[in-house]
């Protein structure tokens, strides 16, 4: 279970959080609960109070009355230890769902990397893998992500081997994962290996290597000849 | 130095096989088509009855090879050979056939037996919606309890072919290199 505190909104949009957060909460591919701010996971804060953001926070939702607000540029306030998601005042239940599965899964990376006992038993590495194979929402299409879940379908995996395996982002296989995790569609392995016994090579070699750069330059210069 | 990578395309009779191998390969193809006499199994004019085969050049004297397999069940052996051969298999599926997932099932077991143990992916070649791919998948699974990915793709479009090649190549090189 995750904790979050929001404590620091005012009145209002508090009131309104806690009101979806307790649709949002029941659906999210990981439980949640509300905590005092020390102990909190995550903290929900009002884009124009990012002061109260404690320093040792790894996750923060900001909620911003006025839109403008809400896409401005984040500033110093973000450390490079943290997560940031940010939310309108007018959110709705499907995009706190959508902040809530990401912080969860980058919470969950968090968590195993720390050795944290809750969720991932101390030494051990949490990996997923693909349950049974859906097709992802539109978004999350793309020979990159057709590859994650391809390699998902044949082994466990972490979100660094994946990200090394696919080129993808580190934020676009937590999106994927929080997007097959909200489908039913992935095991949560907890393996005894470290990180990086489930780390793809980085340097590709061999016959397979050569077939898979050979289709890479034919793509891109069929995806060049369209230009 | 000339080593060669097969993949094999495998599926019922006019799934676009041949059509495939000439949009990832272009000229260098061969083709072993000849007048379909089997007209009520499908209405095209010609079909295979060897293996299509077409190539492409990695450099140094290495090759990529594709084979599309004979549709029809008494060229069982061709396919049988090409998949003894294989390092990765394109099921080419057509969900609006009736018996498209038990033939699926059937290549999957194949494969499975072939020595070789190619790795599978299923493609389907025609357009379909979302929700039916999802269904497909989820019956294939109930019958062998394990995933196999699915990808859509038109066999004439060379960018949808080349990567959906490109994902079956990310799985063999992952079983080359296991986590």
């Amino acid at each position: 279970v995750f904790s979050l505190n929001c404590d620091e909104l005012p009145a209002p949009l508090a009131e309104r959080f806690k009101l979806l957060f307790q649709v949002a909460g029941r659906k999210s591919v990981v439980a949640w609960s509300l905590s005092p701010v020390a102990d909190a996971d995550m903290q929900v804060v009002d884009r124009a109070r990012v002061d109260a953001v404690q320093p040792t926070s790894t996750c923060v939702v900001t909620l911003a009355l006025d839109d403008a607000q809400a896409v401005t540029d984040e500033g110093t306030w973000v450390k490079p230890h943290m997560r940031h998601y940010a939310l309108r005042a007018n959110f709705t239940v499907a995009q706190l769902l959508d902040v809530l599965d990401l912080a969860g899964v980058w919470l969950l990376q968090q968590r195993a990397a720390s050795g944290a006992q809750l969720l991932s038993p101390q030494g051990t590495t949490a990996t997923f893998r693909l349950k049974r194979w859906v097709v992802p929402s539109g978004a999350l299409r793309g020979v990159r992500y057709a590859t994650a879940m391809a390699a998902l379908s044949r082994q466990p995996l972490t979100v660094n081997a994946l990200t090394r395996h696919t080129g993808l982002r580190t934020s676009d296989v937590e999106t994927l994962i929080a997007h097959l995790s909200r489908q039913g569609a992935l095991h949560i392995v907890h393996q005894h290996t470290p990180d990086e016994a489930a780390a793809e090579p980085t340097a590709k070699s061999g016959l397979v290597a050569k077939v898979s750069q050979w289709l890479r330059s034919r793509r891109l210069s069929l995806i060049g000849g369209q230009a | 130095m000339n080593n060669i990578a097969r993949v094999a395309l495998v599926g019922p009779m006019g799934i676009g096989k041949t059509t495939a191998i000439r949009t990832v390969c272009g000229d260098a193809v061969v083709d072993c088509d000849v007048p379909n006499l089997d007209l009520a199994a499908h209405a095209k004019a010609t079909t295979t009855v060897g293996a299509d085969f077409g190539e492409a050049d990695l450099g140094d004297g290495d090759r990529l090879q594709i084979y599309g397999c004979p549709g029809q069940d008494r060229f069982d052996f061709v396919r049988q050979w090409v998949l003894s051969l294989a390092m990765g298999v394109l099921i080419m599926v057509d969900l609006d056939d009736a018996s498209a997932a038990e033939a699926c099932i059937g290549y999957l077991d194949e494969i499975e037996a072939s020595p070789a143990k190619p790795l599978a992916l299923l493609l389907v070649s025609r357009p379909v919606s979302d929700e039916r791919i999802d269904a497909f998948a989820a019956e294939i699974e109930a019958a062998r309890g394990s995933v196999t990915p699915i990808l859509q793709a038109d066999p004439r479009d060379r960018g949808q072919m080349l990567e959906t090649l490109q994902v079956l190549t990310s799985m063999m090189f992952l079983s080359e290199n296991p986590s």
